[in-house]
């Protein structure tokens, strides 16, 4: 093989690309990461606000009673409201999450918390959403463990164990909905939502073999 | 309206490299699973230099020359140096050839031309690849291996030599 022969076949080699489901796979996984940090990045600045306002509260008592009074009734018709309640939950989460020290006990905390949410429930029209987006946060936790697992943080075997309770988790909601008659309608967005993740987790399973 | 131009950045980029990247990667790595991660993390720290605001002059030497440091490393933390060993190729990418002869024609193509690759220097296989398989010019070579355009252009003469003197 000459020179030139040989530049022409490395050229070639332009041709092999990862799957379109690769690719989004990917920018999911990217732009689920670039999420997290602009919500953290709120909260750091609701902390600033806080912290620069509190010189105010402590040297003017009448504006702290005020503020005082005001943040006891938003408190009071928030917790009256159950999606906002919701929200404090999912932000507790988040931040429980973000503290965790490495992807496994990410995904554990997102998947945990989703089953002891969830997994009594009959899904309605009314919490379909609200489980929607728990199941999400989990799928994204989980499709961002590393299969062979990160030394030192967690193991190839942790990261199977989890996997599989997370199939047999989908397939159980799978067919619960399945067996669900009222709401067919309502819910048939969270039924193909959970078929795709499953599918997905299903072959991440399969190339455990090929490791 | 940073965050804004940034998105819109950041969306191109994505749209243009991505799947370069992961192939450069790839052929670093030689483990498809393992490039799908380190082609997320190179495309997080892609994010994180756009929103530091510095002004970028080449977006694609700057995505390579990301991938680059994130692979190093990888190697850096494994404790293990950096190899390319090519038994097979992942059949996920050769998902675009409907065609089963021209999939079979181009992995012997590529295994051909990879035996040749995995016995030269790592620098000669960084810089032939980013040359002929990722189209950077010898600037954005220079920019991506932190070498002077001269010194890059020295490199691919001398990669180029070995390889001739090895067919």
């Amino acid at each position: 093989m000459k020179e030139n022969a040989f530049i022409h076949q490395l050229k070639t080699l332009k041709k092999l690309e990862p799957t379109s489901m690769m690719l989004a796979t990917i920018k999911d996984t990217v732009y689920h990461s670039v999420q997290n940090e602009k919500k953290q990045t709120v909260l750091e600045k609701c902390g600033e606000f806080f912290k620069h306002n509190f010189l105010i509260l402590t040297t003017k008592p009448m504006v702290s009673y005020a503020m005082g009074i005001g943040l006891f009734l938003i408190a009071f018709t928030v917790l009256n409201s159950g999606s906002l309640l919701n929200k404090f939950h999912n932000l507790e989460l988040y931040a429980k999450v973000e503290a965790a020290p490495n992807q496994y006990l990410k995904a554990r905390i997102a998947f945990a918390d989703t089953q002891s949410s969830y997994s009594m429930k009959t899904i309605t029209i009314s919490n379909a959403t609200d489980f929607s987006q728990s199941i999400a946060f989990s799928n994204t936790q989980l499709s961002q463990l590393k299969l062979k697992g990160e030394k030192g943080k967690y193991t190839m075997q942790e990261c199977r164990t989890l996997y599989d309770q997370y199939i047999k988790y989908l397939q159980a909601l799978q067919n619960k909905l399945d067996s669900q008659h009222e709401n067919k309608q309502s819910v048939s967005k969270l039924e193909i939502q959970i078929t795709s993740y499953k599918e997905q987790a299903e072959i991440k399973v399969q190339r455990y073999k090929q490791l | 309206m940073d965050s804004i131009k940034n998105y819109h950045i950041f969306e191109n980029s994505y749209k243009q490299f991505a799947k370069g990247v992961f192939r450069f990667i790839y052929f670093k790595v030689s483990d498809y699973e393992l490039a799908k991660d380190l082609t997320a993390d190179t495309f997080i720290r892609y994010w994180k230099v756009l929103k530091q605001g510095d002004e970028i002059k080449n977006t694609k030497a700057l995505t390579y020359e990301i991938a680059n440091g994130i692979v190093i490393d990888y190697y850096r933390r494994k404790k293990e140096k950096n190899h390319v060993s090519f038994d097979a190729i992942d059949e996920r990418l050769l998902g675009a050839f409907e065609d089963l002869e021209e999939s079979i024609d181009l992995k012997k193509k590529v295994k051909e031309v990879f035996v040749v690759i995995k016995s030269i220097r790592k620098e000669y296989q960084d810089v032939l690849l980013l040359r002929y398989v990722e189209d950077l010019t010898i600037k954005e070579i220079a920019q991506v291996l932190k070498k002077k355009e001269n010194a890059t252009r020295v490199l691919l003469h001398r990669a180029l030599k070995t390889v001739k003197e090895k067919l």
